[in-house]
């Protein structure tokens, strides 16, 4: 038993991407730490969130920190793409695998691809293998804000979220989550990538109504 | 003096669909396509490293591989891991010219551990068994009988049969679905299209 994280749910809109997790850290099913961050700013371009093993992805995370920082000590102008971060980590994944010891997470990688002015957004797994998806959700979020986002994304037609629909299908995944995954947790926090840079929101709360459940179910409010 | 490969866009993982636009069938060189099935982390893997050597090669030869070279590449890299095999069931399939000057259309298919062979049609996959037998009832006139029709493999017979194929692969196996990438290869180059597929 180790500490691992839930869910991580990521949406692309026109412009960008939310990428959102929420704030504990499991020990089995004891909710152990209540404070865990687990999408982090990588760069001006890139975002990353992680489930799964938190020591693992804690080591992967400093790794990446590291690259931004020899990135900014060279000063040459250029920064860490979210490709190159997105392949980066799906080699460091995949050579674990092969070794036999991998790191035990499923990463999202979430960034902005200033070249091609497009969002970009792709998963990598602790197995080593990687796809790009304009709607991801790892671990628990596969079952249960998958279906949902892809539902809300198929009745687009291609066209792709704005940035209200993108938010209102991940606050619904997160509150989803919270209400149906025994070790969901109410409080998540939210990134958001687009041309303009990365940012980090405060820490937000579910809001599911349980008052509308069966009356035999008690003990949570919110 | 042309060859098609089709394939699936579909990546799952157990009963859960990870993705529905994964593109399985990518190009090698000017006049060859790689199409990979098995576990999708070797597959990328494969596929960088091949790619790596196919730009080596060009350099050092001043020409891009051609697909019987490209096919035996593979083969040794496949080799190279035989005690802990890269999960790749592959596909080559280009064109290419023989002595004459004349081009023709190869498809080469292998195991895991990279033996290989040419043949005029071939499937791989989860898929693989059951789109093998109607290809070669249709493509190498297999299996039929004395007065059955032997209808010779133009190009848009050859893309109807493609279409067919993978329409009924994906009718019977959960795992292949969404989207069906067919690509054509002549000596001009790598053509794909798309082809709507059952998505459930």
């Amino acid at each position: 038993r180790r500490v691992h994280g839930g869910a991580v749910v990521g949406v692309c809109y026109d412009q960008g991407v939310l990428l959102a997790a929420d704030t504990v850290g499991s020990f089995g099913s004891l909710a152990k730490l209540k404070h865990v961050s687990r999408v982090h700013k990588i760069n001006d371009m890139v975002a990353v969130g992680f489930s799964g093993d938190l020591a693992d992805g804690d080591c992967l995370l400093n790794e990446l920190q590291n690259m931004v920082i020899d990135d900014s000590v060279l000063d040459d102008g250029t920064e860490l793409s979210p490709r190159a971060v997105f392949c980066w980590l799906t080699r460091v994944l995949h050579h674990r695998r092969n070794k036999l010891d991998p790191f035990y997470n499923q990463f999202i990688v979430a960034g902005f691809d200033k070249k091609a002015n497009k969002p970009f957004m792709g998963c990598v797994n602790l197995l080593g293998y990687s796809w790009e998806e304009s709607i991801i959700a790892t671990g628990m979020g596969l079952h249960f804000a998958l279906p949902y986002m892809r539902s809300q994304q198929e009745a687009k037609s291609g066209v792709p979220f704005t940035f209200e629909e993108a938010q209102t299908v991940l606050t619904k995944s997160m509150a989803c989550l919270y209400a149906r995954d025994c070790r969901g947790w109410p409080q998540y926090q939210v990134v958001k990538v687009d041309g303009a840079g990365v940012v980090k929101s405060d820490v937000q709360y579910s809001r599911v109504a349980f008052k509308e459940s069966a009356d035999y179910i008690e003990g949570r409010n919110s | 003096n042309a060859e098609y490969m089709g394939g699936h866009t579909r990546l799952s993982e157990g009963y859960s669909i990870l993705s529905r636009d994964v593109e399985r069938i990518q190009s090698i060189g000017k006049n060859c396509v790689i199409g990979q099935a098995g576990f999708h982390g070797d597959n990328q893997f494969l596929y960088k490293v091949l790619q790596t050597r196919a730009k080596i090669f060009e350099f050092d030869h001043g020409q891009a591989l051609d697909c019987h070279s490209t096919a035996s590449l593979l083969s040794n890299l496949l080799y190279s891991r035989r005690f802990f095999p890269i999960l790749s069931y592959c596909l080559v399939a280009g064109v290419e010219q023989d002595s004459q000057g004349q081009w023709k259309g190869r498809v080469y298919g292998y195991d895991v551990v990279g033996s290989f062979e040419s043949r005029p049609c071939e499937a791989t996959g989860e898929a693989g068994t059951l789109m093998l037998p109607l290809l070669d009832n249709q493509v190498e006139f297999k299996n039929l009988g004395p007065n059955a029709e032997r209808v010779p493999l133009t190009r848009e017979r050859a893309v109807g049969l493609i279409q067919d194929v993978l329409q009924a692969a994906t009718e019977r196996d959960i795992m292949t679905g969404d989207f069906g990438q067919i690509v054509l290869i002549d000596k001009d180059g790598v053509q794909q299209r798309r082809i709507p597929l059952r998505r459930d």
